[in-house]
């Protein structure tokens, strides 16, 4: 069992969130063939996680530089259908919520649906699977602009390299509807790992993602931010001072470290560290004038339960 | 395993919830993208940055308001006759800008006039002692309302040209090499560089110019004049020490170095721009004619300022405000803005602090001439003398002098304070409170039945001036009401006899027929939807039967060339204090340019707020070195002897005010 749900995080672009979920989709069937695994009576995945987000205005270093914790709880069920002897068709729903400690209105309940169209050429233990995705996400924050609905679609690829190690890549494409034309946004992400699996200590999984796309972060106006920015809006959470969401074009580079320990044949416990640095594409107008920047690293603790 | 299905129960409905209300419909929250434009509507019709009077505009001959292309090429015409400096480039080479000399450049907020980030060079020519100013203007506020933002220094800094919306010089240089230098106002395209015959300060919409610039600059708004040939020229200020179309008495305004907003920027800090602020307030001291007796303010060498010719305007006002905020002659780097006037200081002087200072000041310092110089504020009884309540004709007259300009200008038309954001800022503060308290002290209303002080928007009633008729149908104006859509005359007191009739009483421009001699009054309510305004009279004397006569400028230019007003003051060759505009030639004798002479006093009248005319103001004893002229005395009711010729120039200007009898 691996940690995923926790990557579904509304502030992050769902894109890497999706894959992962498709990474640990795709890892499963691999180890689908663990007596027992899904004997369990209702097959949910459950989770109880805790976050720290040092940047959850995405804003450069600075005075818009904010933290906050946000306690979440998510569930999921997955449904395998056999197509044929190579391919199958996977269906989960997925939902839940976070609890945001600081910025309460940055809390949020979500809720969707992954399809995903497998294929494996074989039985063998390095014969690849392939997958086609598309997932769709309704989420409701406390924060009116931030509600809406998110959709991705990609393709995915997982790769056995020994009984310990495993590689896996994927594509994607990720849009975001929101109430807010704001943050209706779109990105193109690339995403590989690397799992190691150390019996009985659990799985290292590092993860590498580029992104493509536009995005918003929250901050005061300045003059490299409106220079850069598409659009803007006075934000409904960060008010005092009041600050302007704003979407911009901007490229990122996403690095995740992620340890799941095993706890018992239903449970784990999954600790990761996600860093992030974005660069708009767009530079501030004036001579001299650079590119916005920013970094941000969030560290989770993820209780894993399958009922 | 039971509390463990319940929380994924719970899960799932939350999450099923969540799909149902996350499309909420759309936030109304408002997105602005960087190419919206800063708001600049909220205080209704455009009336900013323009002159009361815009001149109206004529048949024959055939003459333009100031709001006109005809005017901004006439004006760059008088300026740069062969077309020069027709772009930045052009104008920053004729100016010496980059070739040494003593050049320095500033960046500022100017969150008290234009709201703008300002990056401002200016250069004195070592030699010559020319001065000119450019000045990069930057807005960054997109979808913001109007006005100041930190962000348009920080773009005035960094040179955001993205942001750059204007870019205005002033020049203080001669006609010609060797004359008297005099203040030039050029506005060039932020991005190409070309000269622009329009600019939009405000983000009001573009208006021609020079008229934005000469307004706040203390120049004049006269009408153009013919040259015989079908071209319009810029008139000469006949009091003007250069002599020179184009010198419209307008000066260099001092940087008001308190009131600017600054960047915490290295190198753009208050305390790092003081010197250089200093040095261009002394470039702009040197520009102000300097009257006997009076002090230099500026260091020993720096520069000489030129002797006042004894009319034109003193600069007293605007230099002792410089020199004080310097600590007299220059002694203190640092500008400090405590001067408050002599004629302040006292009960009063929180009518200066809170209104004069911050809404008038700025523009009226540059304002007056030696003959008339109250219109600079800068006493108490200047101030006073533009808010002197009328009163009635009842039954000695009204009150002699009456004046209210200062109550039409900032309660009724809203014209004052003449920047957007100036006034703007005036109707957020306290300044309409303590205004309103002086004009209660001076018996004018200006609050409404809840006490509250009136604002300009809501219908003011104008039926026009009072006037001398003939018996027979005469048609009423009134064109100059305000912020209104209907209108009701009435009737309300007559002689005894027939009653007479009024067409379309419920029109601006209704018809009176009396056919009875004697003192008539109406009354007018102008209304805006449910709005009803004060209701204003209009006083009619109709007396004897009409004669068919045609009024023209030859019926009313006796009066001008008699020897009240012609050869003892408006004379070509008076010797200081000269009024700006002459009524006969030199020698005292008829002015042989009859069209001209017609523009020049045509220019004089406002059409729009006929009472505020000069050429009624003057004589009638506002503000004129003259004072009361015979037979112009307002004070008493139309008709009465000793105001025969203001009813006869009031009926001029009512009939057009035309060059000769209409066919």
């Amino acid at each position: 069992m691996r940690a995923t749900i926790a990557a579904c995080r509304g502030l992050a672009s769902t894109a890497m969130a999706g894959v992962l979920l498709l990474g640990q989709s795709t890892v499963s069937l691999g180890q689908s063939d663990v007596p027992g695994l899904f004997d369990i009576p209702l097959g949910i995945d459950a989770s109880i996680g805790y976050l720290y987000d040092d940047n959850v205005t995405r804003a450069p270093s600075g005075p818009d530089k904010l933290s906050d914790q946000f306690y979440s709880l998510n569930a999921s069920k997955t449904f395998a259908f056999p197509v044929t002897d190579f391919t199958r068709l996977s269906l989960e729903a997925f939902g839940g919520g976070e609890l945001a400690v600081k910025h309460s209105n940055l809390g949020n309940v979500f809720g969707g649906i992954q399809a995903a169209f497998q294929y494996r050429g074989s039985t063998e233990f390095d014969a690849p699977t392939f997958s086609l995705f598309a997932r769709g996400l309704g989420e409701h924050f406390g924060s009116d602009l931030r509600s809406g609905y998110r959709l991705t679609a990609g393709v995915s690829a997982r790769q056995p390299i020994t009984e310990t190690l495993g590689v896996f890549g994927a594509l994607a494409r990720t849009w975001r509807n929101a109430n807010n034309s704001v943050f209706d946004t779109h990105e193109n992400s690339a995403l590989a790992s690397v799992d190691w699996t150390i019996a009985p200590y659990g799985t290292l999984t590092f993860t590498g993602e580029y992104r493509r796309g536009t995005l918003v972060s929250t901050g005061q106006k300045t003059l490299t931010i409106i220079d850069i920015a598409q659009a803007f809006v006075n934000d409904d959470v960060f008010t005092s001072p009041q600050m302007i969401d704003y979407r911009f074009e901007a490229k990122s580079w996403l690095t995740t470290l992620d340890y799941n320990l095993p706890i018992n044949a239903t449970s784990a416990l999954d600790l990761s560290w996600r860093w992030v640095q974005t660069t708009s594409t767009e530079k501030a107008s004036f001579p001299g004038g650079g590119a916005l920047k920013y970094f941000d690293n969030q560290f989770n603790v993820v209780l894993l339960v399958r009922f | 395993m039971n509390l463990g299905r319940l929380f994924v129960a719970a899960t799932l409905a939350a999450a099923a919830a969540c799909l149902l209300t996350a499309c909420g419909g759309g936030s109304k929250a408002v997105v602005t993208t960087p190419q919206t434009l800063p708001v600049a509507s909220a205080t209704g019709s455009d009336r900013f940055l323009l002159f009361p009077n815009p001149q109206q505009e004529s048949q024959a001959p055939a003459l333009k308001p100031i709001d006109s292309m005809e005017y901004a090429k006439a004006y760059y015409k008088a300026i740069d006759l062969n077309d020069e400096k027709n772009t930045l480039e052009k104008w920053k080479t004729a100016n010496g800008f980059g070739m040494g000399g003593n050049e320095v450049t500033v960046v500022f907020g100017d969150r008290r006039d234009l709201g703008y980030g300002r990056r401002m060079t200016a250069r004195r020519n070592p030699l010559t002692g020319d001065i000119a100013f450019i000045v990069e203007n930057y807005q960054v506020d997109p979808g913001g309302v109007y006005g100041f933002s930190a962000l348009s220094i920080e773009a005035a800094v960094r040179q955001d040209t993205r942001w750059r919306i204007l870019i205005n010089a002033i020049e203080y240089s001669p006609a010609t090499p060797g004359g008297v230098a005099f203040a030039k106002f050029f506005n060039f395209n932020p991005v190409t560089g070309a000269r622009e015959f329009q600019v939009d300060l405000d983000g009001r919409g573009k208006k021609f110019m020079p008229g934005p610039c000469l307004t706040c600059h203390g120049g004049r708004g006269d009408g153009l004049i013919p040259d015989g040939f079908g071209n319009l020229l810029f008139p000469v200020v006949h009091n003007s020490l250069s002599q020179a179309p184009g010198d419209t008495q307008a000066h260099l305004a001092p940087l008001e170095v308190d009131r600017f907003e600054f960047s915490p920027l290295p190198g753009y800090t208050r305390p790092e721009l003081e010197e250089k602020l200093k040095t261009m307030n002394l470039f702009i001291l040197c520009s102000y004619p300097r009257p006997a007796g009076t002090r230099l303010g500026v260091p020993a060498g720096f520069c000489e300022r030129r002797p006042d010719n004894g009319s034109e305007w003193q600069g007293s006002a605007a230099a002792e405000l410089l020199i004080e905020a310097y600590g007299g002659d220059a002694p203190r780097d640092m500008f400090k803005d405590t001067f408050v006037p002599a004629g302040w200081k006292g009960d009063n002087q929180s009518l200066y602090d809170e209104v004069v200072a911050p809404s008038c000041r700025a523009c009226h310092i540059l304002r007056g001439t030696a003959g008339n110089a109250q219109i600079d504020f800068t006493t108490l009884d200047s101030f006073q003398s533009y808010a002197i309540f009328p009163g009635d004709y009842s039954p000695n007259g009204k009150t002699a002098g009456f004046d209210d300009r200062i109550k039409t200008h900032v309660i009724d038309r809203g014209d004052m304070p003449l920047a957007k954001f100036v006034f703007d800022n005036f109707w957020s503060s306290g300044g309409p409170e303590r205004l309103a308290q002086f004009l209660d002290a001076q018996q004018f209303t200006v609050r409404d039945a809840s006490k509250a002080v009136l604002q300009p928007g809501r219908p003011v009633a104008n039926p026009g001036p009072d006037r001398l008729i003939s018996r027979g149908p005469v048609q009423l104006s009134a064109v100059a009401t305000k912020f209104e859509d209907t209108f009701v005359w009435t009737l309300v007191t007559r002689p005894a006899g027939p009653e007479p009739i009024l067409t379309n009483a419920n029109s601006a421009q209704p018809v009176f027929n009396a056919s009875v001699d004697g003192i008539y009054t109406l009354r007018l309510v102008a209304s805006k939807g449910s709005v009803q305004s004060a209701p204003a009279i209009l006083t009619l004397k109709v007396e004897g039967a009409p004669t068919g006569k045609k009024i023209a400028f030859d019926d009313v230019r006796p009066i001008l060339e008699n020897a009240t007003c012609g050869p003892s003051c408006h004379n070509a060759s008076r010797g200081p204090p000269a009024p700006p505009v002459f009524f006969v030639a030199a020698n005292g004798g008829v002015r042989g340019d009859r069209e001209v002479f017609y523009a020049e006093v045509r220019s004089r009248i406002n059409f729009t707020d006929i009472v505020a005319s000069p050429l009624l103001r003057k004589p009638s004893g506002r503000h004129h070195n003259g004072g009361l002229i015979a037979n112009f005395d307002d004070t008493q009711v139309p008709g009465d002897p000793v105001r025969s010729s203001y009813d006869l120039f009031v009926n001029w200007i009512v009939a057009g005010a035309p060059l000769d009898p209409p066919p």
